[in-house]
């Protein structure tokens, strides 16, 4: 096992926190999931079910317009009560009211004995079938890949330093065989498979001899994209990626020939100060992750997944097919009286300009921008903490000026969407949105 | 205090808003506010957090590294002042003296280009830039206390239009503006200007000293020895370094500027690639001139580095002026070199240019305009390195 160690980047005040393998079991138990659509990026959704419509976990929802092959399963069995549909009439939400007793739709089984004499198309078939295929996703666009593609690589994630982010033995307990048998399957679409974990502050247990590599660094040095950016050799390479979590429901559900939708979700409440793990499933509520969630106060964001990179939700709202975190935190629209010239004990930064500086476990975390947008000044933050050597403020210029070849050629795809250069940036410019636009516009033109 | 403040803004907001009677001077009103109270908006999506620094705090930073020069600049030139009319001056009437000097051109130096750029801003509909806050108050520090108030006014008008709004305001400016302004002075008033001249204020033709260090090794006779001749001008290296010299107002103590560089450092506000550069550049030159002293009558030549570093403007130049990070490189490989050059260029102009007593101004200048070229090579260097996705 090789150390793979990514210097650039920065830990965000609350990755401090030392959080402990502990579960709430006193939470009402989910009444109602949902799937989000617009989580799947590159995908066109075509409904194959209608409101009021049954459904069994495991029944196909939607599928790709592209690719009617790819489709997307109930993560849970009962009634469509609502189907969502927003603006370019993306579908936003399906929500499901879950039935009393849990019933399961037939998928196809792949058992160790059996894997051996099945070619890596047939597996892929079946994956496509049983639903597993939006498990996996493509470098440098974060799509779900195309069914008729084959990678390089294929990035496994046990871990991540990201606040906050379920600790690998909270899902990865007594879950040796099916990661094993997961990890054969990978094997056979493509042999480079790549696991990746924190080693030294995450206990992996049974599972430490499969690792390819124990990563070391500041966050984003767990974000797939960072990974492969320190590893590729050639121009090219295509990599895909999937959550450790992904890799056990693959493994549970070839081997049982049902599908497998559990999900160990981290909540961090700052209303309640409280953080702890719940085992649930894909798509549950926030009402039955979060403890009190109607004592919680108006003032507060509720976001499926990272302070970086999760989506802003509400109080009913549902976390998404990627997102294995919870959190609840203070949005922070007040003025402040004199803030640039308070000595800033409490005020997090990356800079050294505030006393903070001195005692960083003391900050307090809320969603204000801390100031108003203004031109670049050059400061050189964001390419400080850039983890892939990007140089932000030169490509977001580029783009500014549409020159998209030398965003190119700066390393724009190579963008592991990690938010970081928005989060320094004291002139609050949004860079990374800026690149995940430009990207997804590339995408389109290339595409078209 | 704070209720008091909250409510003459939300009073007052209503005639600034669109459709107010006021609404073009809503740039003017949103500076004013947001002095007192960091606005409330908040994040749209990823990421949901953002840095507390902004470009408030960022300027502040730069301004606190500035005070105890400015803090110092007034005194001493209070104290010349005094001295020159024969009075012993005493601390407290020193710095009185001096905040008489220095007060009118630091009110000019804000006022008139904060009118310049409120206008600019007005008419643009941006919002104020921060930027000025420091260029505001550098400006003044770097003139002679002889200045004339006009000059310093028409020269600050200077700096702010062509050295910044013209090309976009702060942020978008080739040129270090403060020191834009300081070079239009320079060649629009010599008499003002040139560092040849005295620089105390009220100073009687019946004192002993007045020029300055640079004037007194500009002016060396051939073949003097250069140390003796600065150290019968008054000028050891001690009292250079502390700074009770005369000159521009806030440049002559290195001790201070080196209090003030170690803080700019120390919050990460200022690269310290451009500072080590600089004195670098500046050390090395001096030591290679050095060599060349038993060939030509040159006396400049056989001045020891140490001597460049605490003289004249150098110490200010480098650590508030090269630092400002719009007009350096933005990659900081770049800022290594540019630093270099900018210590080298300072020592030449001294050494070899008798026109120029001062060389900073303009090496920095100078490197200014090659800045966008430094970042072109290093960034050709650095994309060859990447393994490239298309």
């Amino acid at each position: 096992m090789k150390t793979l160690r990514i210097k650039k980047g920065f830990n965000h005040p609350l990755s401090e926190i030392k959080i402990s393998a502990n579960f709430e079991t006193d939470l009402p138990s989910p009444e109602k999931i949902a799937v989000l659509p617009f989580v799947f990026k590159g995908i066109k959704a075509k409904l194959s079910v209608s409101e009021n419509d049954f459904v069994k976990t495991g029944t196909p929802l939607f599928y790709d317009k592209k690719n009617p092959d790819l489709v997307f399963l109930s993560p849970g069995c009962g009634k469509i009560k609502t189907i969502e549909i927003g603006a370019k009439r993306i579908i936003q939400k399906i929500e499901i009211e879950l039935s009393q007793t849990p019933d399961f739709e037939e998928l196809h089984s792949v058992t160790e004995s059996s894997l051996r004499n099945i070619s890596p198309d047939e597996i892929c078939e079946v994956l496509l079938k049983n639903g597993l295929w939006p498990y996996f996703r493509s470098l440098p666009f974060n799509t779900i890949p195309s069914p008729d593609e084959r990678p390089d690589y294929i990035l496994v994630k046990l871990s991540d330093n990201v606040p906050f982010y379920p600790l690998p033995e909270t899902w990865l307990k007594h879950r040796l065989k099916a990661f094993n048998h997961s990890v054969s399957v990978l094997k056979k679409i493509c042999p480079n498979v790549i696991i990746y974990a924190d080693k030294n502050n995450h206990s992996i247990g049974e599972c430490a001899p499969h690792l390819n590599f124990a990563v070391e660094g500041k966050y984003p040095a767990f974000n797939p994209g960072s990974v492969f950016y320190h590893i590729k050799d050639k121009k090219n390479a295509k990599a895909w990626y999937l959550d450790g979590q992904a890799l056990i429901n693959i493994g549970e559900t070839l081997s049982h020939g049902r599908l497998f939708t559990d999900k160990t979700f981290i909540v961090k409440s700052f209303d309640s100060n409280r953080t702890y793990h719940v085992k649930s499933v894909s798509g549950a509520p926030f009402s039955s992750l979060i403890k009190n969630i109607d004592n919680i106060n108006k003032n507060h964001r509720f976001i499926s997944g990272d302070i970086f990179n999760g989506i802003k939700s509400s109080k009913e709202g549902y976390t998404g097919f990627y997102q294995s975190g919870v959190l609840v935190l203070p949005e922070g629209n007040e003025k402040e009286f004199l803030g640039f010239l308070r000595p800033g004990k409490n005020k997090e930064s990356y800079s050294k300009t505030f006393l903070s500086a001195l005692l960083p476990s003391k900050t307090k975390t809320n969603c204000n921008t801390h100031g108003e947008k203004r031109a670049c000044i050059n400061c050189t933050y964001c390419e400080q903490v850039c983890p892939v050597d990007i140089l932000p403020q030169f490509t977001m210029k580029a783009l500014y000026g549409d020159d998209i070849e030398s965003a190119l050629e700066h390393g724009l795809l190579d963008c592991t969407e990690c938010s970081l250069c928005s989060y320094v940036c004291p002139s609050k410019i949004s860079l990374s949105q800026i690149f995940k636009e430009a990207k997804d516009n590339y995408l389109k033109e290339e595409k078209a | 205090m704070k209720k008091l403040i909250k409510n003459f803004f939300d009073t007052n907001r209503k005639h600034f808003q669109d459709g107010g009677k006021l609404s073009k001077f809503e740039p003017v009103f949103d500076a004013f506010e947001t002095i007192f109270f960091v606005p409330e908006e908040t994040t749209s999506g990823s990421p949901h957090v953002k840095d507390s620094l902004d470009l408030k705090r960022f300027m502040s930073i730069v301004i606190l590294a500035i005070v105890p020069c400015m803090i110092f600049g007034m005194y001493n030139s209070g104290r010349l002042s005094l001295e020159a009319q024969g009075i012993t001056p005493q601390f407290i009437p020193s710095f009185i003296e001096g905040l008489i000097i220095f007060l009118p051109l630091l009110v000019i130096s804000y006022g008139v280009g904060l009118f310049w750029e409120g206008l600019f801003s007005v008419i643009r509909g941006h919002k104020v830039s921060e930027g000025f806050l420091v260029t505001g108050l550098l400006y003044p520090l770097i003139l002679p206390p002889t200045m004339p108030l006009w000059q310093a006014a028409v020269g600050i008008s200077f700096g702010v239009i062509i050295g910044k709004e013209i090309f976009g305001g702060t942020g978008r400016n080739i040129l270090n503006p403060a020191l834009t302004a300081r070079a239009f002075l320079f060649f629009a008033y010599p008499a003002s200007m040139s560092g040849d001249n005295v620089w105390i204020n009220n100073f009687s033709p019946d004192a002993v000293t007045g020029a300055t260090s640079l004037a007194v090794c500009a002016n060396a006779e051939k073949g003097a020895d250069i140390t003796s001749a600065l150290n019968s001008g008054g000028y050891d290296f001690f009292s250079l370094f502390m700074g009770f010299t005369p000159g521009s107002i806030g440049e002559t103590s290195a001790l201070l500027c080196l209090i003030g560089a170690i803080f700019l450092i120390i919050t990460g506000v200022a690269s310290f690639q451009t500072i080590i550069g600089g004195v670098a550049g500046a050390v090395l030159t001096a030591l290679f001139l050095n060599l060349f002293s038993g060939v030509s009558d040159n006396p400049y030549l056989s001045l020891n580095p140490l001597y460049h570093l605490v003289m004249g403007g150098f110490a200010f130049g480098i650590v508030f002026m090269a630092t400002d990070p719009v007009s350096s490189p933005g990659i900081r490989t770049a800022r290594w070199i540019y630093g270099f050059l900018i210590g080298m260029l300072t020592i030449l102009i001294r050494v070899f240019n008798p026109a120029y007593p001062e060389g900073t101004m303009l090496a920095i200048l100078f490197m200014n305009l090659f800045a966008p070229l430094l970042d072109y090579y290093a960034i050709k260097f650095r994309l060859k390195k990447r393994v490239q996705n298309v």
